[in-house]
């Protein structure tokens, strides 16, 4: 039995997150003390004249009365919040890993990760605010595998989550090759069929855990039986030895029903990642555009109570927004205008942000699979500019994409116990005429300007 | 905040159609509209506070201080109002003629017949508060024929030969090389209407093409000793020139070209201009830089260059690129320029005065100055925060486009 399989399924039998890989990280000793005028917390939680103390890369205190220990390093701006979380990036991904059509559900970003990719990248994303990114490979085929939750400090290329979602497209022109309506709706069927794969796996895989349990129960108190009766039966098998003898036949052993044992079901890579999907303990991100696919997809996974989808691109969504908002999907959006950056559906809205959230759907921003890390901020001021509420962008930049891809226990908020990543601005965080002066990961200054 | 925006929002939906109803009734008479802003941005790029912008027939009568005449219309917009953005290069609106690569040389080619109005090229551009752009010709030939500016509403043409085009593009020089051959063989239709770039005189020199760059170069610098036409004007200092040039040899050809022949101008491009070994040849030949557009990604070193061409006193103006660009990174543009250092009131004056200049139609539009045309943008708040956005935009006085 593979070790991994073991671990994979230990973990997800008693629901726990994948163990980071690099939890270890070196302790920062330096004691930082952070004010600012205004202390957004989180979205809509604003201390006014507040600060934060870090010890050892986390927050320890919050709040107005909190007071500079001696020795401490002394930060101080006009507004401070939670770092910046790319919802979707291609950082420390070469241009081939990003956009592999042959990835399949179970492949692992972070098995493609280049910690000493282009760290002007990194510098860049930093200067922007953002602290960590959702990056994924992928970008482009059916299933992009397993995404990863990266720092993006170069000098600590910290993996915060191993396993944070499984990535899927439909309708995304592949090769060359846009597939037309019915394409796109086959595509959503074959993704439904593969979910669908992933929940029967899983129940027969609980189903086989309790067969296996009878069977071992049963097989014990066979064996007990039989260490009670053990003359009697050691008589009886020789009698049958010496009554084959006599017949010139071979001997057979007594069957006994408990010998079948439960046959454990096929396993392979994928239907393992799919059974995490099809159980909600990853989320399934979907990149998709067109109303009919969104409609057929938001039909077709009605019926899996636990998965967790979010719908990213989203082109056309205002026309499924109530439906979305209801089921509480989180969209992803790139708010970028540039003509064409949606394939064949040239018409990226930078009010698509907006109506979405009017209409009650949670938004989160991204990237979109591309390394745009240092203008996510403009994106989303564009956003506003386009009617976006203020609060709404913040959440899309910050708690939105950690509670999404499961590191809110970490990032997105300014909280007691969560690591200090902070941005300290001159003015409004989402006004583009106000610099990020200072940025903070986990405790470590690596940015001033 | 957000209700600050429906309130205004509200205003204008009430305000607008009776400014449209008064101008109707007041056909006979002067055509009178007065606007109050919180903050009008004059063209020094200084800020008036609780500015007064009053309007008469279509042209800007007075900025100031002022009291509002409460018996004519006024508007009361609690934003900011600047004059409408310019954009220094755009291909709005066009048809094939957009990419038509196929006459070499057409100085004399006026894009302004080109200019289709009512396309919706340019009700995109209007939303991003553009006013105002100069319409060129294709870049992939080396003489693409004379830009246009042109209003983003009422279809008025401000100036029908605004520049010479000419491009240092390798594509115009050598994209289709045996069609480059036969032009500068005169055998070439729009080559002989034109003259070509090659002497029609029997001289030995000159009666073969040219086979290389330089050659090409050199042929276009004997273009400039016309007696007559777009070139002659050029040469003369009459008509400024608009020369594309990309890569970092293209630029400096462009610029030795522009000094070599002292032509007043600008060149279009040159994300690159920042390099020290480009910069000082830029500054010597007194040319103009337009940028842009730049989109989210675009590589710090080229954002870096409004900052420095700024610096060195060098006019900067931004393009709009349109359609292969989306309008709204117009605004990016000077988000990013910026973010990567630029003055704020540089790039909003290179946004609006500074871009007229370099179309050449400072005396009409750029800024909110007595005597210049009424084009002004009603803005949410500050017009180089993304944040914010347009509120409605004036042209001619009139109202053009409003935020739903």
């Amino acid at each position: 039995m593979p070790l991994s399989w073991l671990l994979s399924t230990l973990a997800s039998a008693a629901l726990l997150p994948t163990v980071p890989l690099q939890e270890s990280v070196p302790e920062e000793d330096e004691v930082l003390w952070i004010h600012a005028k205004r202390l957004v917390l989180r979205p809509g939680a604003v201390v006014e004249g507040g600060a934060l103390l870090v010890r050892g890369g986390i927050i320890v205190a919050v709040g107005e009365d909190v007071v500079a220990p001696e020795g401490a390093r002394k930060l101080e701006g006009e507004v401070a919040c939670a770092g910046f979380v790319d919802g979707w990036s291609s950082l420390a991904l070469d241009p081939a890993s990003a956009t592999d059509l042959g990835t399949a559900a179970a492949t692992r970003t972070v098995d493609a990760l280049d910690p000493f990719r282009l760290p002007y990248q990194r510098e860049e994303a930093l200067q922007g605010g953002v602290t960590s990114q959702r990056v994924q490979v992928g970008r482009m085929a059916q299933f992009g595998g397993v995404g990863t939750v990266l720092r993006t400090d170069p000098e600590r290329a910290e993996v915060l989550l191993e396993d944070a979602c499984v990535s899927a497209t439909i309708g995304i022109t592949r090769g060359g090759r846009a597939g037309d309506v019915f394409d796109r709706v086959g595509e959503v069927d074959r993704l439904v069929s593969q979910i669908e794969k992933g929940r029967t796996y899983r129940e027969s895989e609980i189903e086989y855990r309790h067969e296996l349990e009878a069977w071992e129960k049963a097989i014990a108190e066979k064996r007990k039986e039989l260490d009670e009766e053990f003359k009697k039966a050691k008589k009886k098998r020789e009698k049958g030895m010496e009554e084959a003898e006599e017949k010139g036949k071979e001997f057979k052993e007594e069957r006994y029903k408990e010998d079948k044992k439960p046959r454990k079901p096929r396993w392979d890579p994928s239907t393992e990642v799919l059974a995490r999907v099809a159980n909600g303990e990853l989320p399934l991100v979907v990149e998709v555009h067109g109303v009919p696919e969104l409609r057929s997809l938001l039909e077709k996974t009605a019926g899996f109570d636990r998965l967790r989808l979010v719908l990213a691109g989203c082109t056309d969504a205002v026309h499924v927004a109530e439906e979305i908002a209801e089921r509480r999907i989180p969209v992803l959006l790139w708010p970028t205008a540039e003509p064409g950056d949606g394939g064949e559906y040239e018409r990226h809205d930078l009010a698509l942000a907006g109506a979405l959230e009017r209409a009650g759907v949670e938004v989160l921003f991204g990237s979109g699979g591309r390394a745009l890390a240092r203008d996510l901020r403009l994106l989303a001021a564009q956003a506003v500019g386009h009617g976006l509420d203020r609060e709404a962008a913040l959440h899309a930049l910050t708690l939105g994409p950690a509670r999404a891809f499961d590191v809110a226990d970490r990032v997105g908020t300014l909280e007691r116990g969560k690591h200090a990543d902070v941005l300290l601005f001159d003015g409004d965080p989402l006004g583009t005429n106000s610099r990020i002066r200072t940025v903070i990961s986990r405790g470590r200054v690596v940015v001033e300007q | 905040m957000k209700a600050t925006m429906r309130s205004a929002a509200a205003l204008y939906a009430t305000v607008l159609p009776l400014l449209a109803t008064l101008a109707q009734s007041a056909s006979s008479q002067d055509e009178i509209l007065q606007v109050r802003a919180k903050e009008v941005v004059l063209s020094d790029g200084s800020r008036l506070e609780n500015g007064v912008v009053v309007v008469r027939n279509g042209k800007i009568e007075r900025v100031g201080k002022l009291d509002l005449d409460d018996t004519k219309p006024f508007l009361e917009h609690d934003g900011v109002l600047t004059a409408g953005l310019i954009a220094c290069q755009t291909l709005s609106g066009m048809g094939t003629e957009a990419h038509d690569g196929t006459r070499s040389l057409l100085p004399e080619a006026r894009i302004a017949h080109a200019h289709s109005p009512r396309h919706s090229d340019f009700e995109k551009a209007l939303e991003v508060g553009i006013t105002s752009v100069v319409l060129t010709p294709t870049d992939e030939n080396v003489a693409g024929g004379l830009t246009a500016v042109v209003k983003t509403a009422g279809g008025t043409v401000v100036a029908k030969e605004a520049h010479l085009t000419l491009s240092f593009s390798v594509h115009a020089f050598a994209s289709q090389p045996q069609r480059f051959g036969r032009f500068f063989s005169g055998e070439d239709d729009g080559a002989a209407e034109d003259g070509g770039l090659e002497d029609t005189e029997s001289d030995s020199r000159s009666s073969r093409s040219p086979t290389s760059y330089a050659g090409a170069l050199l042929a276009l610098d004997r273009r400039l000793e016309d007696e007559t036409g777009a070139f002659s004007r050029a040469a003369k200092g009459q008509l400024p020139v608009l020369l594309t040039a990309w890569d970092r040899n293209e630029v400096a050809r462009a610029a030795r070209f522009a000094s070599a022949n002292r032509l007043a101008g600008a060149i279009r491009g040159a994300p690159l201009a920042a390099d020290p070994g480009l910069l000082p040849l830029i500054r010597a030949s007194k040319l103009a830089v337009v940028l842009g557009p730049f989109a989210v990604g675009h590589k710090t070193r080229a954002l870096e260059a409004v900052k420095a061409l700024q610096d060195a006193g060098v006019p900067v103006g931004f393009a709009l690129d349109a359609p292969s660009s989306a309008p709204a990174n117009f605004r990016l543009t000077a988000a990013l320029a910026i973010a990567a250092g630029a003055d704020r009131t540089e790039v909003l004056r290179s946004m609006t005065i500074v871009g007229a200049r370099i179309a050449g139609v400072e005396s009409r539009v750029g800024s909110l100055e007595a005597g210049k045309d009424a084009d002004f943008v009603l803005w949410s708040g500050d017009p180089l925060d993304l944040s914010s956005r347009v509120e409605a935009v004036f042209v001619d006085g009139k109202p053009a486009w409003r935020n739903r």
